[in-house]
């Protein structure tokens, strides 16, 4: 384990910056790390504050959120020491939170020779069997995932009448087969819940119902990335914070039994000019370039494999 | 008279099922009949506040049925997430909160409730909550 770790750290800590437009994702399956189960666990608990470790001796009567809490405080920490050029520990990595709870981080070291700590934007999201950590620099980005097989203790309808748009509750109306009304409801609730995550001003600010996503399916798209997928695209009506930040969406199948969406903000290309330097193919870029690996923190990553992006927003018309 | 007195009878046996709270006047002999009758079924009779601790007793109850909460952790200061509810549990958590309470809890409000703490405040300060 020792040696493995000594490994990890020397090559898995200099992960370049995502450029612009682009957004990292790391996914972390529970039920990858079961067989190292107890020794692993302990060198993650390492990684966390002591606030972190009381919130999670509390839950001792809950093993099943104490893990949740667990992978979830080890993977935000895990995925943005990566970036650190091998300068931070990610036990040493602070965490505060805005006046609507959205997480931000203070980095330990402010500057060292050349090196200064990175703009980095991320988000957290989980349920029991993923986690995601989502990282742009500078771009503010959310993102959501669910489970597609996730059961409701109430009427689906009656959910979508209340937490969705007129617009989007009549057009799930329209399915037939309750399984296909369900992945909808599960498709349109974290584009939602990703937009909500990505302006980071609680919902009270963005109500749910206020603004509504739309699928064309009579022109799909070609993503260039995540394997030349073929895409729905979908549009956003105005958007709620009144400002003119443009958003792009991507809704996303991580694995066959989940749903994802991320959101992410379209910056002016102003933001990432270095003197003259401007990166190939920023001016024209349409498509949202999305890497996904597959980790399990301090052990390897890999690329995600088995990724099917089912829709994207167009961030002209958003 | 005494079909009267009957009917008036099944009426308040009626009233008594369903409005376990409410504190019948049984003066029939003194308050005259139908000012008595519009008493019962006028909102006055039963608009009191839902005493304080059977609305926490209440709502912890719909709390800890959600199959997705951990009972161990539902205490009347836990924030939902506390018990291990995601925002969509949530949405249904105050669904069936309203249900269990006969209110409909606006949308503006309903998306302030997050928390066994918020609910119990809601449903506390609302008069026609059952």
């Amino acid at each position: 384990m020792r040696r493995r770790l000594a490994m990890w750290t020397a090559s898995h800590l200099m992960r370049p910056l995502p450029g612009p437009g682009e957004v990292h994702v790391w996914c972390l399956f529970p039920e990858d790390i079961t067989g190292e189960d107890t020794a692993l666990c302990k060198i993650y608990k390492e990684l966390l504050s002591p606030s972190e470790k009381t919130d999670i001796a509390q839950c001792s009567s809950n093993p099943k959120m104490q893990t949740q809490k667990l992978l979830a405080r080890t993977l935000v920490r895990t995925t943005l020491a990566r970036y650190a050029s091998g300068i931070v520990a990610p036990s040493s990595l602070r965490f505060t939170k805005n006046e609507f709870g959205k997480p931000n981080v203070i980095w330990p070291v402010k500057r060292l020779d050349d090196w200064r700590p990175p703009s980095l934007c991320f988000n957290l999201t989980h349920t029991q069997s993923l986690l995601m950590c989502a990282v742009t620099q500078k771009a503010e980005v959310g993102i959501d995932v669910e489970e597609r097989e996730r059961k409701f203790t109430r009427d689906l309808m009656a959910l979508a009448r209340r937490q969705l748009s007129p617009e989007e509750a009549d057009w799930l109306s329209q399915f037939t087969d309750p399984n296909e009304q369900r992945c909808q409801f599960m498709q349109l609730w974290t584009l939602k819940e990703a937009y909500v995550k990505a302006l980071g001003k609680g919902i009270s600010k963005a109500p749910l119902k206020e603004f509504t996503f739309t699928f064309d399916a009579s022109s799909p798209t070609v993503l260039r990335n995540l394997k030349q997928a073929v895409t729905i695209p979908i549009s956003l009506s105005r958007a709620v914070d009144n400002s003119d930040d443009a958003w792009q969406f991507l809704l996303l199948q991580p694995s066959a039994s989940h749903y994802a969406s991320i959101c992410t903000q379209i910056l002016p290309s102003s933001t990432f000019e270095q003197g003259s330097l401007q990166l190939e193919g920023w001016s024209n870029h349409n498509n949202l370039q999305v890497q996904l690996w597959r980790t399990v923190p301090l052990v390897r990553d890999e690329e995600l494999e088995g990724a099917v992006a089912l829709a994207l927003s167009d961030p002209l018309s958003s | 008279m005494r079909h009267a007195v009957r009917a008036l009878h099944s009426c308040v046996l009626r009233r008594l099922q369903v409005q376990v709270q409410l504190d019948l006047p049984l003066k029939a002999s003194v308050t005259p009949v139908t000012r008595w009758c519009r008493r019962m079924f006028s909102d006055e009779a039963h608009a009191t506040h839902l005493d304080r601790g059977e609305v926490v007793a209440r709502v912890l109850d719909v709390v800890k049925t959600h199959p997705k909460a951990d009972p161990t952790k539902v205490t009347e200061s836990a924030s939902f997430q506390d018990v291990g509810l995601d925002s969509l549990d949530t949405v249904e958590l105050v669904m069936s909160i309203e249900e269990e309470f006969a209110v409909a809890i606006p949308d503006a409000e309903a998306d302030k409730i997050s928390s066994c703490p918020e609910a119990i405040e809601y449903i506390a300060s609302h008069p026609s909550a059952k």
